[in-house]
């Protein structure tokens, strides 16, 4: 009888171990799947790169403006024709080896600047990054040391993964105390503009069609229409004071207004800067015109109690920001109010 | 009495058998959870970097998440408006790639369908994935 039970019980475990069984695939199937993969993704690689023979992609611009001779634009084909310079250093964003010697090729920032044409007093440049990211370097520093405007790493192309196409980079092994002076947060990666020292702040005012009737405020022109200041706590997301900070500028639609533009209800207004502000192209800051029309949202020249113009360190000339007042019930959506937008260039009414 | 004895141990046995299974699968429960509030955070967190194209700076969390979670294996980042191309990852081997040879190729294509909740997928490894480098 026990050895029934016995026999019953020994089954029951059989049945249940093999049940926990699981299938484990052996070497070949293993290396069949990989196989798989690796034909997959290079045949979707191939896919694409077949359709963008039709549609190349986009190349790199380096912007150089601000206090120059003259603004310039250069492809990055055009800056790797320049001398080349080398450093070798330790990365602060080799999260995987911070003491590994990495060798960066790109061009040296003072030559850029050398070619620019720098007028006398100017005593920093702000790198701006695609995402709208911005460092301020002392001009100083620029000339004396090997700062890099660097494209490759190891003679392989920087990813954008790695800062890449154009990445901000300094010499931290050969001077100790560059990394005292310039944190990792100054390694500014994807680098679309050098600004150098500061711009005197135009926005172009235009409607559709766009680029036949737009208008343009300087600086004189831009003063010349009703200020107002608005005191709010900055919506900025670096670069600024914390709390609440002192603005003083012009209300988007009375730059409208001056531009001889009637908002309608349908229309929307579009704020445009040197990097796209959203850094998206397809979703650009926009107001509607209700709230553009009721809220006050200016477009600042100048901060604090002293009302000084906004440098470029801080995202200036011309800032977009919100006061925390709309009139007849309208209310900003919450989306909008985060846009406080630097470096601001271009408003469309479409 | 060998019998009883054999009956006993049988019995303890396939008790703890089960109970193994249990804590298994509750174990399994909580990670899955664990996981899918940590893919949602990240979510939350990397908006702004994916509309930014921020990849530099999606890859430096990355890699620091990967350092101080030691039951990560991988964490592969890939854009749809790039055709599902991986953006961020570690290990970086996989950047740039469309379909990653980590795991078979239905299992990325599974998990690259567009879903509204964490999809939870076993499969296995199909090299051995190392980091920080140099470390096995």
């Amino acid at each position: 009888m026990g050895k029934f039970w016995g026999l019953v019980i020994i089954s029951c475990c059989l049945v249940l171990g093999l049940a926990n069984c699981q299938t484990q695939p052996d070497a070949a199937q293993l290396d069949l799947w990989q196989k798989q993969a690796i034909d997959l993704n290079a045949s979707i690689t191939q896919t694409i790169a077949d359709q963008n023979q039709n549609n190349p992609v986009q190349e790199w611009y380096l912007t150089i403006h601000g206090q120059i001779q003259q603004k310039s634009v250069l492809r990055l084909s055009e800056l790797q024709k320049l001398s080349q310079q080398e450093i070798k250093t330790a990365n602060p964003h080799n999260t995987e080896n911070r003491a590994e010697i990495e060798t960066l090729q790109g061009v040296a920032v003072s030559q850029l600047l050398e070619k620019a044409g720098v007028e006398p007093n100017v005593k920093e440049v702000t790198f701006l990054s695609s995402n709208n990211y911005r460092v301020t370097v002392s001009l100083e520093d620029l000339k004396n040391y090997p700062i890099l405007l660097a494209w490759s790493k190891n003679g392989q192309p920087l990813s954008r993964s790695q800062g890449g196409p154009l990445y901000l980079a300094f010499p931290y092994s050969d001077y100790p105390e560059m990394p005292d002076k310039y944190s990792d947060a100054f390694w500014a990666f994807y680098v679309t503009d050098m600004i150098v020292g500061n711009e005197p702040g135009n926005i172009e005012v235009d409607t559709k069609p766009f680029n036949v009737s737009s208008k343009l405020f300087d600086r004189n022109a831009l003063d010349a229409l009703p200020q107002i200041s608005i005191e709010e706590p900055i919506g900025y997301k670096f670069g600024w004071p914390l709390g609440k900070v002192k603005l003083t500028g012009v209300k988007l639609r009375d730059i409208i207004a001056a531009a001889d533009i009637n908002l309608s209800s349908q229309d929307r207004v579009f704020i445009k800067g040197k990097s796209s502000l959203s850094s998206e192209p397809q979703e650009p800051v926009q107001l509607t015109s209700e709230e553009v029309l009721n809220c006050d949202i200016i477009l600042a020249t100048k901060w604090g109690e002293d009302a000084v113009p906004i440098p470029s360190s801080m995202g200036g000339p011309i800032t977009l920001a919100f006061a925390n007042s709309c009139q007849n019930g309208v209310i900003l959506s919450p989306k909008n109010s985060q846009h406080w937008a630097t470096l601001v260039e271009r408003v469309e009414v479409n | 009495m060998t019998v009883t004895t054999l009956l006993i141990v049988i019995i303890i046995g396939v008790v703890i058998l089960l109970w193994a299974g249990n804590e298994n699968y509750l174990h399994r429960q909580q990670k899955e959870k664990e996981l899918q509030g940590l893919v949602f955070a990240l979510s939350d967190s990397w908006v702004s970097a994916i509309v930014d194209r921020n990849w530099g700076q999606m890859r430096l969390t990355i890699d620091i998440l990967m350092q101080r979670n030691t039951e990560l294996v991988y964490v592969l980042v890939s854009d749809s408006r790039l055709v599902n191309q991986v953006v961020a990852a570690s290990n970086q081997k996989f950047l740039e790639k469309y379909i990653p040879e980590l795991v078979p190729a239905p299992v990325t294509q599974k998990a690259l369908i567009d879903l509204q909740d964490t999809l939870f997928q076993e499969t296995f490894l199909l090299e051995d994935v190392e980091f920080p480098r140099g470390q096995i």
